[in-house]
């Protein structure tokens, strides 16, 4: 399975540099104080479209039906898509929480493990949401067919962050943004997690029974 | 151990409006298998459900002695060099980071065979896929079936695109590859006059259904020409008469030569005449037994 993850590392790096490059701009403003945090979870929904954008390069130059003969299952080609995009969300959650660390080092402030945790596993949560929700509509019918999902989870992220923000900037004079407690972050994390393994064998199945 | 690369048995497979019908066929180790078909006749099907790409409604199918539907058909696969018609690499993906995705991929990869089919075959290493000539993709593609030591090739028109000398060379070397006799090729092309240089046997694909399959140097043998007067045609034995072509000028009568009568002038014939005239046989589409 290396080799198909080398293959994917190297499209990902070839095509996806914008998107990274925009995430890393994110993650600065989020550095800039006040209620700008809320743009660290950008990064990590944006390294969640990153499988997607691989899959659309794969299917225009028919590796999928190459792999067909290679040492390798079905479920391997779908299992290195998920790994992919899980490895770009924890990477850029990662470095939301150093992010957090970093302007609570440069203003002064502290930033205590709790509200680490909480941090990152907001991103992380909200970054695997993409893949989740997509990926399973993608090996069923084909990139071109899947984008319809891609385009309901934009609008879905979309009215979600509009929601928060709306929350955040048009909160009463002096209202601080609601806490997630530890144990809310535990329950989302776990939830991320069950609904991305469910994902996974779902693609999997649709997947195998696919004839290219 | 099995003597067979390949075994299909009672093969079926439905798709839309197409279907592979009750194929059977056999080949040896240290043979050459041509696959034969016009466009739309199953051939890449068939390969893809060999390679269980596509699910099989009926029948079985042993690829060196490993039935294609056991959950291990992966192993077997690192014994299998593919070249599909269309060689899917990332376009933007070069020979070198091809061969760094291949050396992670077979336990048998080997740099120094690949490095040296590359530059056998003038590839440039750097220059991204996308800018490779059709030729240049299918050379590619081949240096990748060939290094990591397969036992069995699967090519699909692998030498369709190429120039004629590439070709003779390419020829060459699926020759020179079942040298070893635990070596074998199924190969499919158009151009039936390579298959007829390098095969050891001929499959006859049409529609789905196998109309023959037979060695080489049997079929040669076996069918011949006649040129004679459309009235003429009558007077051949039925039995004989595989297919006709006429024309005002006269007619050419496909026969099996060893059912004419005694001294009757017959032209040796070709792979590609013998197929032309069984594909356009009207209301005898049974398969045929040599």
């Amino acid at each position: 399975m290396k080799g198909l993850l080398i293959k994917d590392i190297y499209l990902a790096i070839r095509h996806c540099g914008i998107l990274f490059v925009v995430a890393l701009v994110f993650l600065a403003v989020s550095m800039t104080g006040g209620n700008n945090s809320f743009f660290a979870v950008f990064p990590s929904v944006f390294a969640g479209i990153v499988p997607l954008t691989v899959m659309g390069y794969d299917e225009q130059s028919r590796w999928n039906e190459y792999a067909d003969g290679l040492p390798y299952s079905r479920a391997q080609t779908v299992s290195v898509k998920y790994i992919l995009g899980l490895i770009g969300c924890i990477l850029f959650s990662l470095l939301a929480v150093l992010a957090l660390a970093a302007r609570g080092a440069i203003t002064g402030g502290t930033a205590d493990a709790l509200e680490i945790f909480v941090y990152g596993a907001v991103c992380l949560s909200v970054g695997v949401l993409f893949p989740t929700l997509t990926l399973p509509f993608f090996f069923r019918f084909g990139v071109n067919k899947g984008r319809v999902a891609y385009y309901v989870v934009i609008g879905l992220v979309a009215a979600g962050a509009a929601a928060v923000s709306g929350t955040v900037y048009y909160a009463p004079e002096g209202a601080t943004p609601p806490d997630i407690p530890a144990y809310a972050a535990c329950i989302l994390l776990g939830v991320a997690a069950a609904l991305f393994a469910l994902s996974w064998l779902l693609s999997v199945h649709f997947y195998r029974k696919r004839e290219l | 151990m099995t003597t067979n690369a390949i075994e299909i048995k009672n093969l079926t497979k439905r798709r839309g409006n197409f279907s592979v019908k009750n194929l059977s066929f056999t080949l040896p180790k240290g043979c050459i298998m041509g696959l034969i078909g016009e466009n739309g006749a199953g051939k890449t099907t068939l390969l893809k459900l060999i390679l269980g790409a596509l699910h099989k409604d009926g029948g079985s199918i042993c690829v060196l002695g490993q039935d294609n539907s056991a959950p291990n058909f992966n192993q077997t696969k690192e014994r299998i060099g593919v070249v599909p018609d269309e060689i899917g690499f990332p376009y933007s993906m070069n020979a070198k980071i091809v061969g760094k995705v291949m050396r992670h991929s077979y336990k048998n990869w080997d740099d120094a065979l690949y490095a040296n089919y590359l530059k056998e075959m003038s590839l440039p290493v750097d220059q991204p896929f996308k800018d490779y000539s059709r030729g240049m993709k299918m050379k590619l593609g081949i240096a990748v079936a060939l290094s990591h030591h397969p036992d069995l090739l699967i090519l699909d028109e692998a030498t369709n695109g190429l120039d004629p000398v590439a070709r003779d060379e390419a020829i060459g070397m699926f020759a020179e590859f079942t040298r070893d006799e635990n070596h074998a090729v199924l190969i499919s092309s158009h151009i039936v006059g390579d298959l007829e240089k390098i095969c050891d046997y001929v499959a006859f694909l049409h529609k789905g259904k196998l109309l023959l399959c037979e060695e080489k140097d049997v079929l040669l043998e076996t069918y011949g020409l006649v040129h004679c007067s459309a009235e003429s045609i009558a007077a051949l034995p039925p039995t004989a008469v595989i297919g006709k072509r006429e024309s005002p000028y006269g007619a050419e009568v496909l026969v099996r030569k060893d059912l004419l009568p005694g001294g009757m002038p017959v032209r040796s014939t070709s792979l590609e005449e013998i197929f032309i005239f069984m594909s356009k046989r009207d209301g005898k589409k049974e398969e045929l037994c040599v």
